[in-house]
């Protein structure tokens, strides 16, 4: 049987989720290791993201424990079809999280909080992607950002770097 | 929501750290919170090629603007001042655009056969070099000068050009109607197809030879893709041994830079 953890999030919503999961979280792997995780496991995480996260976890999980599985008979087409799949259920992730930026931030910040750098990569490259080619202000109305700069603070940066703002 | 209000800055400066260059600069100008993050040592550690500071112990760089430059300041320094490793015989910079690598291997750090006879080449020291010294051809017959670079030095998956920089001295003679033959290979795998231009067409010959506006010209040898510094070496060669002399083109080296950029 495999060990169950439960974790609460923010808002008092119980995940019950496998020890082999949710240890991807070198946060939560610490507490289980130090004893300090009996019953439930409180977070700073609000359900709606959590469940995101845990999302990641299992999808990660499922494709660690398949690539063990194999041996090497019929792995390369084997491999092949998987990471297609990979890809697919990765686009379908990354697609949610851009029409919804305020999961996106919040899951940035809960990878980061959960110590879970491949998500956290991850999600770096997704945003780092979405401002790629992006002039300044297509970037603000992007990510809702206020220009507090002064218009001559603009200007001197954009003539500082003026090779960069060419189209 | 804004963004920089609820990512810690070093989130903001971890993910401009995953961008480009390019992108980088155009974060520095969205707002005061974001630039400090695209300006900060974070970002531009991982912007200059992950084997920058390895390059620079075998320079001449000075250890103390290597210590008071920002990243930044570094990234761009590097961009605009080649600097000079292999005991000055060649020499480093970086794509502004992309951060990666450009290598020019001097005259001094190529193979040129007869290179140290002095009835055949000579070497002397042009201001508008930026090694120490140049090769000039005084005669030969059998012209055969190679670069070898180890791949592991190109930065990976990128398509890179060699390209000859040379001037004609004003007595040059011999490369007008004889076509060079110039290639680009692994050396053990010489199997590529070869360029055969004319280095000083006649005049009414479209010349492919480019000037660099640094008081050299140069001409592109071939390319290869560097898909992670596994294949071993590569040779740069230019040759013309059919029996014609030849003399008066100087030599300052065979550079290495992605493709896509001047």
């Amino acid at each position: 049987m495999a060990i169950m953890y439960a974790l609460k999030s923010s808002d008092n919503e119980i995940f019950e989720v496998e020890q082999k999961v949710i240890e991807q979280s070198e946060t939560i792997k610490k507490m289980i290791e130090d004893g300090a995780a009996t019953g439930e496991i409180p977070l700073q995480v609000s359900s709606k993201t959590l469940a995101k996260v845990l999302e990641w976890c299992k999808q990660r999980q499922h494709k660690t424990v398949e690539n063990e599985n194999d041996d090497n008979k019929g792995k390369r087409k084997k491999e092949r079809d998987e990471d297609d799949d990979i890809k697919e259920w990765e686009n379908k992730f990354s697609d949610e999280l851009k029409a919804d930026k305020d999961v996106l931030f919040d899951l940035l910040l809960a990878s980061n909080y959960l110590d879970l750098p491949a998500l956290l990569s991850f999600l770096c490259q997704l945003v780092a992607d979405m401002v790629a080619g992006k002039m300044p202000e297509e970037i603000r109305r992007m990510f809702n950002i206020e220009n507090d700069f002064t218009p001559e603070e603009e200007k001197a940066i954009t003539a500082e770097h003026g090779w960069a703002f060419q189209p | 929501m804004d963004m920089t209000s609820v990512l810690p800055m070093e989130c903001v400066s971890h993910i401009i750290s995953f961008t480009s260059p390019r992108d980088a600069c155009r974060l520095l100008a969205v707002s005061p919170a974001i630039s400090s993050a695209a300006n900060s040592d974070a970002v531009w550690e991982k912007l200059l090629p992950c084997d920058y500071q390895e390059i620079l112990s075998d320079s001449a760089f000075s250890s103390s603007l290597l210590t008071s430059l920002s990243k930044k300041e570094l990234y761009f320094h590097l961009c605009h001042n080649p600097v000079l490793i292999n005991n000055g015989t060649v020499s480093f910079k970086l794509e502004k655009e992309s951060g990666k690598k450009i290598f020019m291997i001097g005259a001094r750090a190529l193979s040129i056969v007869w290179g140290d006879d002095p009835r055949y080449w000579i070497w002397i020291s042009l201001p508008e070099s930026r090694f120490p010294e140049v090769a000039k051809l005084k005669i030969v017959w059998w012209f055969d000068v190679k670069g070898r670079i180890e791949t592991n030095m190109l930065s990976s998956k990128t398509t890179y050009a060699a390209y000859l920089v040379f001037k004609l001295a004003e007595y040059s003679h011999g490369f007008e109607r004889r076509p060079v033959e110039l290639g680009v290979y692994i050396e053990g795998r010489d199997n590529q197809e070869r360029q055969r231009p004319l280095l000083d067409p006649l005049e009414n010959v479209q010349s492919l030879a480019q000037d660099r506006g640094d008081g050299w010209v140069e001409i592109e040898m071939g390319e290869f893709f560097n898909e992670n510094g596994n294949d071993g070496t590569l040779v740069c060669s230019v040759f013309e041994i059919n029996g014609h002399s030849k003399h008066g083109i100087i030599i300052q080296g065979i550079e290495l830079r992605p493709k896509s950029s001047q």
